[in-house]
């Protein structure tokens, strides 16, 4: 196992029970009870409105004072708008200037400091389950666990909202670069797999597109901050925790949800791991990309469920350093190299002097290399429990 | 002060007991690292016996301090030969065959910190004494001081925002400051933010007449309490302060799974940081010098003591390992100045994004140990700005600089007085710094010692703390590289002398075995000084105060400060003689 999940799982699970928590913004109210059976569209808990409502400039639009917002209202505040529709308004000289709701929703509240208004778009502030499964345990008002079955593969790293939708697969190997143009038309609300290097063209073309998320490799700071604009004059801020917020990367804003499995870089997917997304092509999946690494540790998922298993008792693998088991390296000279464990753990002083928990591996060329135990994370239990990679999760 | 069996005040003198025990188990919980230190008698004295070190299992994937604890512990029973655990618990008091403990103590950092922010009016005393008090805690501090000028119409909107963003635990509002903008102006940035921040407590300081305007500041869930100026002091006011701070943060950790972990201790358990200030201040006061001692673990702190006087600066959320990330783009960047070869800042970037994402990972890879090395450098450069900033002068004077654990995660003395050297990067007053390493991470087991048992305290410090490096000289206004910038005389007391000529832009490195002492005659050229002294004037060293050597020896440092040659492979080629000037001391040259 690793410390760096927040599961004694493998990174990839095959056709098991699994554990998935969600942990929600802090003024949320569970709205489900322990022992609920819960589907992809339940309503889990909500959040105040006002915490996910979009902010419209009003003021800076119609080049009006803060204090005056409330006089261009077209409609009084606790109002349901359309998309389009106009919600302030102005006389210049001869014309009007209007301002209009970017979405469709309800018309919140005037903020009284800046004059920006409110808009809570339908649905905000519901939080779905997005996986069927069995609540099994509330932790406070802001955190659950769901009992399910199926098949995850966790991330390192992701952003965005949580999402289900239908898993596409862009790239014809796992660590081919993203052309920008020539995707695919119908890829609106799909979640989509890019193997190796997403360039920033080719972000901003998935955006165009509408997909539902993305599942790549490795996330390259400098691309994916050109295709959403985050260069700011510090470009490291965009990844900092904030403090009071759990989430790492929560200034890193970006259309769809994105999951890396690799970490930073331009390292491309595994190809065992790519396989096995090749093999859920065409099915519904559901990313949960939360991460954090300070406080509590979160990390993205991306979830196959299996309903028709959920009456089903399994006990889930446990990961563990046992010879046989499938391992990734994750020093920063061998990020990403998978090995197997040839032996268990024992105390080994290495070359530059330091003494700590090692584990003999075999890094594919049959000899038999020392590596640091904090520098490997199980990928696959030791055979016989796991499957091969790429089989039909069916 | 987390919940124990004998929970005393958090005064270090009210716990003090002195019976020696026989033997003693002192554990230090860090956010990402668990180490347990045996303490037994040996010739009459309580000396280090064993040491064990594991990851702290507190958050997930164990969620139970326990399983990382007793791991721990086990292994410590592997190296002593001794039984130290009977049914998951700590054997206490110590049995007839020599197995368990007669005593337990702990310190922590377990949890995230609590948030205060603190925001005053203008120049105040009080400042000063809250900041302090909630230093000596587990806490993480925002400071905002409302500007005295008449026309500002930046400061309520940029604070609002910043203090928003921070969403902190508690408030602090001292409004004993500038009556006439300033209270105002606080209050009106605290009114904008009202239902936006949820702090669970708020403490108001000031004049009765201000605090009615308070009254509507925080929401129903906030626990407000209003102080008035009248007959109290600052360091009753930030005893309360303290008091507070830690019974949020106690009770913010408060589980099963600790409580049972902590339920053989005894006395308080101070905060890694609180306990390693203590330990600051006693070596000032025993060794009459200026000490400084750098911690960069879970988090950094800084702790400066000189006599009676102390100083200290904590920033919870910034190291090198999930918090690296706290470490500006430009201080990234700058980090390239360490490293003996050339490397991308985007490349920098993306090695420092993949360290916080996975923080428990280890370097391998020379150029990934060099790498690491340099960001250590830039944390401690901002740890010491910050010192130097909020306690002017405090570097310069100090004459001995001790270093945490977590600067000897290499094992390599040489790499970590140059880390040191650099990170630090002040010139001290006397142109002579002594340089020591706490290469058990025996600080914070020191100074927890001290609130229970200030004899064994003093005892393990004399005998097991510190690892002398040796001593840095530092000559200034150093001439063109490669020119002449100070002859060195080394008079080794009982052995022969040395002589050196040390050239501009150099390191040079003599010889001084840990025992050994010296004298040291520095003769700088025409407008070099040594330290803060008069160019061109030599000085000796050794003559008051005995020059110790080390595992490095004596460093003289005439590399002079910023700016490093440029191009790349000018400044590589230097930053690598630099690493094997210092590495040839002793033996570890790995460049």
């Amino acid at each position: 196992m690793s410390l760096n999940f927040p599961h004694t799982q493998a990174v990839y699970t095959h056709q098991q029970e699994l554990r998935v928590r969600r942990v929600f913004p802090l003024e949320t109210e569970v709205k489900v009870r322990e022992g609920k059976r819960v589907f992809a569209d339940t309503v889990v808990a909500r959040v105040e409105p006002r915490t996910v409502a979009l902010r419209v400039d009003v003021p800076a639009a119609l080049g009006t004072a803060a204090t005056e917002t409330n006089r261009h209202l077209t409609l009084p505040t606790g109002s349901t708008v359309t998309a389009g529709q106009v919600i302030a308004k102005t006389r210049r000289g001869l014309r009007t200037a209007t301002v209009t709701s970017p979405v469709a929703g309800t018309l919140l509240e005037v903020d009284p400091r800046s004059g920006e208004v409110l808009i809570a778009p339908v649905g905000a502030g519901e939080i779905l389950a997005h996986v069927a499964g069995d609540v099994v345990e509330l932790l406070g008002r802001s955190e659950l666990t769901i009992r399910t079955v199926g098949s995850r593969i966790s991330g390192i790293v992701g952003l965005g909202e949580p999402t289900t939708g239908p898993l596409r697969v862009l790239t014809p190997a796992a660590d081919s670069a993203l052309a920008a143009q020539g995707l695919p038309t119908d890829l609106a609300g799909a979640i989509v797999v890019a193997g190796g290097t997403v360039p920033a063209a080719a972000y901003r073309a998935l955006a165009a597109a509408g997909i539902a998320a993305l599942v790549t490799g490795s996330l390259s700071p400098r691309e994916i901050g050109a295709a959403f604009d985050w260069d700011g004059e510090d470009r490291i801020s965009t990844w900092r925790p904030l403090a009071g917020d759990r989430r790492f990367g929560p200034r890193a804003k970006t259309p769809y949800a994105v999951m890396a499995t690799e970490g930073f870089g331009t390292r491309g997917m595994s190809p065992e791991l790519f396989a096995t997304l090749l093999g859920w092509a065409g099915q519904t999946v559901t990313l949960l990309p939360a991460t954090g690494v300070t406080g509590t540790l979160m990390r993205p998922e991306l979830i196959l469920v299996d309903e028709s298993g959920l009456d089903s008792d399994s006990e889930p693998d446990q990961a563990t350093l046992t010879p046989g088991a499938i391992v990734r390296l994750t020093d920063q000279a061998r990020l990403g190299q998978w090995a197997t464990v040839l032996d268990r753990p024992y105390r080994h002083r290495f070359p530059n002097g330091v003494l700590t928990d090692a584990i003999d591996v075999d890094l594919g060329s049959g000899e038999r290399t020392p590596v640091r135990v904090v520098n490997v994370e199980v990928l696959l239990v030791a055979p016989p429990r796991a499957p091969a990679f790429a089989s039909d999760p069916s | 002060m987390v919940a124990t069996r004998a929970n005393t005040s958090s005064s270090a003198a009210a716990g003090a007991q002195d019976i020696s025990p026989e033997s003693l188990l002192v554990a230090d919980f860090g956010r990402g690292s668990t180490r347990a230190f045996l303490l037994e008698q040996v010739a009459g004295t309580l000396r280090l016996v064993a040491r064990a070190e594991g990851p702290t299992t507190f958050d997930l994937p164990f969620d139970d301090v326990s399983v990382g604890w007793l791991q721990t512990l086990r292994q410590i029973e592997w190296d002593a030969g001794r039984v130290l655990i009977e049914r998951d618990n700590v054997l206490t008091p110590q049995r007839q065959r020599g197995d368990g403990v007669d005593a337990m103590l702990a310190c922590s950092s377990l949890g995230e910190p609590i948030r205060v922010a603190v925001i005053d009016t203008g120049p105040s005393p009080m400042t000063a004494a809250a900041i302090t008090a909630l230093r000596k805690t587990h806490v993480s501090i925002l400071h905002a001081s409302v500007p005295a000028v008449k026309k500002d119409t930046t400061w309520v909107p940029a604070w609002a925002d910043t203090i928003r963003a921070y969403q902190p635990d508690t408030v602090v509002l001292l409004l004993d400051g500038d009556q006439a903008i300033g209270v105002p102006r606080a209050i009106q940035m605290l009114r904008d933010i009202s239902g936006v921040i949820n702090p669970r407590r708020g403490v108001i300081f000031g004049e009765a007449t201000v605090l009615g305007q308070t009254l509507t500041l925080f929401g129903s869930r906030t626990k407000v309490r209003s102080i008035t100026p009248a007959g109290k002091t600052g360091e009753e006011f930030g005893a309360e302060l303290e008091t507070e701070a830690r019974g949020d943060w106690a009770e913010r950790i408060d589980r099963t799974d600790l409580r049972a972990t902590l339920r053989e201790v005894t006395g308080t358990v101070p905060t890694r940081a609180h306990a390693v200030d203590l330990v600051t201040r006693y070596v000032a006061r025993v060794s009459g010098q200026a000490v400084l001692t750098i911690g960069i673990d879970d988090g950094s702190h800084a702790h400066w003591a000189s006599g009676h006087e102390a100083a200290q600066t904590a920033f919870p959320r910034l190291d090198v390992n999930a918090g690296i990330v706290n470490l500006t783009a430009r201080e990234i960047a700058d980090a390239v100045n360490w490293l003996p070869f050339d490397v991308q800042t985007d490349d920098l970037m993306t090695w420092v994004l993949n360290r916080a994402i996975r923080p428990w990972a280890g370097p391998e890879a020379d150029d990934d140990v060099r790498i690491e090395q340099a960001l250590l450098r830039q944390v401690i450069r901002r740890v010491a700005a910050d010192l130097d900033r909020t306690h002017p002068g405090a570097l310069a004077s100090a004459g001995l600089v001790i270093a945490g654990a977590g600067v000897d995660r290499w094992q390599d003395a040489a790499i970590a007085a140059l880390c040191l050297l650099d990170g630090l990067y002040h010139v001290p007053a006397s142109g002579i710094v002594a340089l020591a390493l706490d290469r058990d991470g025996l600080l914070p087991v020191v100074g927890t010692l001290g609130m229970t048992y200030p004899a064994v305290a003093s005892d393990i410090f004399g005998h097991d703390a510190l690892q002398h490096l040796g001593s840095a000289v530092i000559v200034t206004g150093v001439p063109k590289p490669g020119e002449v910038a100070c002859r060195i005389e080394l008079q080794v007391q009982g052995g022969p002398n040395r002589d050196l000529v040390v050239k501009s832009g150099d390191l040079a490195v003599l010889p001084l075995a840990t025992g050994e002492q010296a004298t040291i005659v520095v003769r700088p050229e025409k407008k070099v000084a040594v330290g803060a002294g008069q160019p061109g004037k030599p000085v000796t060293f050794g003559t008051e105060r005995a020059v110790t050597g080390g595992e490095v020896g004596i460093i003289v440092d005439a590399r002079g400060r910023l700016p490093l040659p440029s191009p790349a492979v000018a400044r590589t080629g230097v930053v690598r003689q630099w690493i094997r000037a210092a590495g040839d001391a002793t033996g570890a040259v790995r460049t």
